[in-house]
């Protein structure tokens, strides 16, 4: 399919949707406080951006959510090369990371507050805890992964182990890195926005609770727009890593069949 | 990279092997699995490879040549016998494994130099290096692409390059130009003997062409099926270079011998 053709399939099918949101609304009468129609949607995104009100917000929960991304990176990048290259590493602490997996996080938000207060620190850190493990998980499983007739030609060479790891293991385990980083960006700007549902005074989740206490639907509504474009460009931004890290790597290959 | 030809007599060679081995391998076994029920790849290898001599390897497929080449470069260990280097300590060697084992995501000028990558940032004169080699075996024109990018035995030659790129006390080549043509295939085993008659390392060279052993060999080690055993040792007293001998009356007469001595390994 052409690329023009498919721009324009798409644009038909995102205008459809508001069609058919417009349609929905007026033909059964919904309540503005349940749907509100979404030319006021527009209208209340407009002013968030023209009062200037949005801009604090967003820098924030950005703020917050890049923070606890890039923690997030480090800890899940070293955690995932140690434990997935030592055994004895891996088997001391497999049943710690495991556990800090299977733990409902949004539980130990309150507990993250009273340690770290309502500042910036705690948001930082329940997003830095929710994007961990995709990280971890996915450079355990790139480490594991480097393929044996390679270490065995490192083996032969008697490469030292930093260069190792530097010219073998790091290079091979990036495209698992990176998914792994895909994922996390995700829920790093979920951590960051629960968090300030919880116990926010600023950032776009804490005004969207402020939105809702006003029954102001179409500003939240508005919020939370904003909050998926935001989602978009990162995403897309960590995605498009891919092509300029690991352009040898199948998955950078356009899929034909 | 290229040495004048120079002939060496059979004389010279029988002077080097009387010389003490690199390494010998002394009743070497190896079986995969358990001793009762396990896989007996090798079964009493007795070997002394010369310092400076080019040994070749036949074999009908799996008799344990791979094997036998691991062992060589102490990536697995025997499970009865050793293998004693003369030295006292097991030395450097390089290997074209059977499989390319390219990094894919190194150029085929990097993918040639990474024994010194291996150890150290290289150097301009490891790029020097790694451009001749890469004109050797042709390649010149593919030292920046990917692995990916080449044929399959472009990816050969370009292992085979890499291997040749240390100086290491063995070199060990285990079929390295089992995916050639037969004209590109003669090319590059007579560039390997004259880098050979240049630098005389010890080589060790797995291969499924006799006349490929006939022409780089100074002794030929023919092996048995399962288990591996060695049956026979062919002594190549050919003058060198031998390009300009193959097909020769006396060259083929050593290639029929070493084919019925694979063939029916119990006479010879
Ligand atoms: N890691 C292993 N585990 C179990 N069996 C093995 C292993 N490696 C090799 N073998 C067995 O040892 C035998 C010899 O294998 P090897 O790879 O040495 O053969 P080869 O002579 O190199 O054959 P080819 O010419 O086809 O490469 C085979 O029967 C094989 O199944
Ligand atoms: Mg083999």
């Amino acid at each position: 399919m052409a690329n023009s053709q498919r721009y324009l399939i798409q644009a038909t099918a995102v205008i459809g949707f508001f069609l058919i949101w417009k349609f929905y609304v007026e033909f059964f009468e919904v309540s503005r406080l349940v749907l509100p129609p979404p030319e006021q949607v527009f209208v209340a995104l407009f002013e968030l951006f023209a009062t200037g009100e949005i801009w604090r917000h967003l820098y924030i929960t950005l703020l917050e959510c890049l923070g606890g991304f890039a923690f997030a990176c480090i800890f899940g990048v070293t955690a995932g090369m140690l434990l997935g290259r030592n055994q004895m590493l891996d088997t001391v602490f497999k049943p710690f990371v495991i556990a800090l997996q299977v733990t409902p996080k949004v539980a130990l938000i309150p507990l993250f507050i009273l340690w770290f207060g309502f500042g910036l620190e705690s948001k930082i850190i329940v997003s830095a805890v929710l994007a961990f493990f995709p990280v971890f998980a996915n450079t355990y499983l790139g480490a594991r992964s480097v393929d044996h007739g390679l270490l065995e030609l490192f083996e032969v060479g008697k490469a030292s182990r930093s260069r190792r790891f530097a010219k073998l293991i790091l290079p091979s385990s990036l495209p698992y890195i990176l998914t792994g980083m895909e994922m996390a960006i995700v829920l790093s700007i979920i951590g960051a926005v629960v968090a300030e549902f919880v116990a926010g005074s600023s950032g776009l989740g804490y005004l969207a609770t402020i939105k809702l206490q006003e029954l102001q639907v179409s500003s939240l509504f508005a919020v939370v727009i904003v909050l998926a474009l935001i989602g978009f460009v990162l995403y897309f931004l960590v995605g498009s890593l891919r092509k300029v890290l690991i352009p040898w790597h199948e998955s950078s290959r356009p899929t034909t069949i | 990279m290229r040495a004048k030809p120079s002939l060496v007599s059979s004389a010279a060679q029988n002077a080097a092997e009387a010389k003490p081995p690199l390494l010998t391998v002394n009743k070497v076994g190896r079986i995969f699995g358990s001793a009762e029920s396990g896989v007996t790849a090798l079964d009493g290898i007795d070997m002394a490879i010369g310092k400076g001599e080019f040994v070749a390897i036949v074999g009908p497929s799996g008799c344990g040549k791979s094997t036998l080449l691991r062992l060589l470069a102490d990536l697995d260990a025997p499970t009865s016998g050793a293998i004693t280097w003369t030295s006292g300590q097991a030395g450097q060697s390089s290997v074209a494994f059977q499989e390319h084992r390219l990094l894919p995501w190194s150029s085929v000028l990097d993918n040639i130099m990474l024994p010194a990558t291996m150890r150290r940032r290289p150097n301009e004169k490891d790029r020097n290096r790694a451009l001749e080699l890469a004109s050797l075996v042709g390649l010149e024109a593919f030292t920046k692409s990917r692995p990916a990018e080449l044929s399959g035995g472009m990816r050969q030659r370009a292992s085979v390059a890499r291997a040749l790129f240390p100086e290491p006390d063995l070199l060990l080549l285990d079929e390295p130009f089992g995916a050639l043509d037969a004209l590109t295939r003669e090319k590059i085993t007579g560039d390997t003997e004259e880098i050979w008659l240049k630098q005389r390392f010890t080589a060790l060279l797995i291969t499924h062409s006799i006349a490929e052993a006939v022409h780089l060999a100074d002794r030929v080690f023919v092996m048995s099926p399962r288990p591996g055993r060695v049956t026979h040792v062919v002594g190549i007293e050919l003058e060198r270079p031998r390009a300009p001998l193959v097909g020769s009356d006396q060259y083929n007469a050593l290639v029929n011998d070493i084919r019925a001595k694979l063939q029916d390994p119990d006479h010879g």
